[in-house]
């Protein structure tokens, strides 16, 4: 997605305000010149007069344009890519690192227009590398979930 | 026993040894597949080194970044898709040569110079960080402020693009960095009340976010090529003849990859640019260039992996990133309790030259693995992206759950990998943010620490020749591209 560089300016001082407005309820601490709001209102400072500069000279255009990666199919994917993130999230405690990652890989490669079991198979095959390297050699407590009593 | 016999025991270890090949056969085979780069692979290793001893995680992080940078050049060469940013210089030369029958003659050339480049890079390191560490021991807070001024200003101001724009990604970078209890107050700072915050953005799933899942959106919506890779040759025919011939171009390439990749903020694929023009303006047929000619090829495969060794020196050195590799090797060293800049030289010094024969290793080890890949090239450019994507997905999720083991860090990688897709799409650099995520706790203390010292007399910032010097050069690197601007209006303004 697209925005405007004029936008991006004004996105960038409302930051910079944001930041020194966020510092103002940091305490001082008595006898110290330079608290915890020093180094970030310095930084808030830098924000307002670098969107200032980005709102001066940004070039003129559309307000936002939709990148042709977001429309139809691509856009799609894209969705389902980040879904799929907060999905595994969701549901990898109670099904298992295995299973959802298999099918997060499965679902994402058939939707990317992989053919159904050479897409099944790289998440099947996948997903018990990654959970040997991260779950066995790495000691990453990664959840078994619905399959423990098949693999345990 | 001596720091650097110390050192060789150390790399020589079977589990270093072994870490090493199977970082160079990752490597090898990520900056192979087009749309995968060197950084990003770095980026999805540093789960695994996590849970590794600093030599072998150091290692491997080398091992693979010189790998993936040499077989970029595959996808270029067969395809004319450049598989890194630091393979498009001399991309029309690789393929031209390809398109005229002799495809491994190509990758050939690119192999051995790189091998060459990245010796060369592995040699200057070697001479010039000791002796620079040692200069370094005399540094107070006031040269570690400017030096840390000096590599962020470079990130953002030379990096490609919008100069505003640059600086803007590291205002982000070092805001975030501000996120957490303040070290010395124990004030909560920028947290939203959220109790994982309390300890930071934890750097290793940003960091997978902004370089990982921009290239994975991409990915997962690109169709795959309908080219057919041409079939190899002898891998080996003719190139002793070449490298006699250009042994100049190999030697100039590594020597300029290695000098600017030692400029903090300057990478792989800036060398790789100037080398290639540097080939062009010393050749005596510069109007060959761009059309299958090799001393380009050549000079600018050199410089490249020359960049990546030379972008050491003052990461282990200051403590300054040199290239977005390294900024994360920075955050490595960190996690493992070690902290770069002169003090690692005198406190660690077997460390420091394990990994420099880690480095010599892994570009040794360039010939046999690209020998392997170049064979190897035509099935693995055949796999269509569908099929990579979703797993490079996966990696990036198991990665930042494996650094805490909770959710948050899925969560934090999926925030900044849509930061970090927004940044590209309106091209705002991410290496900025993320130097700036790595170096502003590092600015901030030295910052704050002499304004104390000083009792806020800004004067201490030029109160001793080094950080006097080294205060003119961050001035200058801000004030250089506000005067070229200025200079472009005016003769504008006569023109009209």
């Amino acid at each position: 997605m697209k925005i405007n560089d004029r936008i991006i300016g004004g996105l960038t001082i409302l930051g910079g305000l944001g930041v020194i407005a966020g510092t103002l309820e940091f305490r001082e601490i008595p006898g110290q010149q330079f608290g915890s709001a020093f180094f970030p209102r310095i930084l808030g400072v830098a924000l307002i007069l670098t969107g200032f500069v980005q709102t001066v000279t940004g070039a003129n255009g559309a307000l936002f344009q939709v990148n042709e990666i977001l429309k139809g199919r691509s856009g799609l994917q894209v969705l389902a890519a980040l879904a799929a993130i907060v999905i595994w999230v969701i549901i990898s405690p109670a099904l298992g690192f295995i299973l959802t990652t298999a099918c997060l890989i499965a679902a994402l490669a058939m939707l990317a227009e992989g053919r159904l079991w050479p897409s099944i198979a790289t998440g099947v095959v996948m997903s018990f590398i990654l959970f040997f390297v991260f779950g066995k050699l790495l000691r990453v407590p990664l959840s078994y979930g619905l399959i423990e009593s098949v693999l345990t | 026993m001596s720091a650097i016999a110390e050192a060789f025991v150390l790399v020589t270890q079977p589990e270093v040894i072994v870490t090493i090949v199977v970082a160079s056969f990752l490597g090898i085979i990520i900056g192979a597949i087009p749309g995968l780069t060197a950084v990003m692979g770095v980026a999805l290793l540093v789960p695994i080194t996590f849970f590794m001893d600093p030599v072998p995680a150091i290692s491997a992080i080398a091992a693979l970044a010189a790998m993936a940078i040499f077989s970029g050049d595959i996808p270029g060469t067969l395809l004319r898709i450049p598989g890194t940013p630091a393979s498009a210089a001399y991309v029309d030369d690789g393929h031209a040569i390809s398109k005229s029958g002799r495809p491994e003659y190509a990758l050939g050339l690119s192999m051995i110079s790189a091998c060459v480049g990245g010796v060369i890079g592995v040699l200057l390191l070697m001479t010039a960080a000791p002796i620079l560490a040692r200069f370094a021991t005399n540094f107070s807070s006031v040269e570690y402020f400017w030096l840390a001024l000096l590599g962020l200003s470079c990130a953002a101001i030379i990096s490609a693009g919008s100069k505003i724009k640059g600086v803007l990604s590291l205002l982000f970078g070092l805001w975030v960095a501000t996120i957490g209890i303040d070290a010395v107050a124990g004030q909560p700072r920028f947290t939203f009340g959220s109790i994982e915050l309390t300890g930071g953005v934890s750097f290793i799933p940003a960091m997978i976010g902004m370089f990982a899942l921009p290239e994975v959106l991409r990915n997962i919506t690109a169709r795959a090529t309908k080219q057919e890779p041409p079939t190899m040759g002898p891998v080996f025919r003719g190139l002793g003849t070449a490298m006699r011939k250009r042994w100049r171009n190999l030697l100039r390439g590594g020597l300029t990859g290695s000098v600017i990749g030692a400029l903090p903020g300057a990478g792989a694929d800036i060398a790789a640019w100037v080398a290639y023009a540097i080939a062009k303006r010393r050749s005596k047929t510069p109007e060959k260039f761009g059309k299958g000619h090799d001393e380009g090829l050549i000079e600018a495969g050199a410089a490249n992996n020359g960049a990546l060794s030379g972008a050491w020196v003052p990461t282990l050195v200051f403590g300054i990133p040199g290239d977005s590799i390294t900024a994360i090797v920075i955050g490595v060293l960190y996690l493992k309790g070690l902290e770069p800049g002169p003090i690692i030289f005198v406190k660690t010094p077997e460390l420091v030259y394990a990994i420099f024969f880690a480095f010599l290793m892994a570009n040794l080890l360039l010939i046999p693995f690209g020998w392997a890949i170049i064979k190897a090239s035509r099935h693995l450019l055949r796999i269509p992206p569908a099929y990579f994507a979703p797993v490079v997905l996966a990696c990036c999720i198991v990665g930042s759950y494996a650094i805490n083991n909770t959710a948050f860090g899925v969560l934090t990688m999926l925030v900044f990998g849509i930061v970090g897709w927004l940044f590209e799409e309106n091209e705002i650099p991410i290496a900025p943010a993320i130097l700036g995520l790595v170096l502003g706790g590092m600015l901030e203390f030295n910052f704050v620490t002499s304004m104390l010292k000083s009792q806020g007399d800004i004067a201490i910032f030029f109160s001793r020749p080094v950080a006097a010097f080294l205060g003119v050069c961050v001035l200058f690197v801000w004030i250089f591209p506000v005067f070229g601007v200025w200079r472009r209006r005016k003769i504008k303004g006569v023109r009209t």
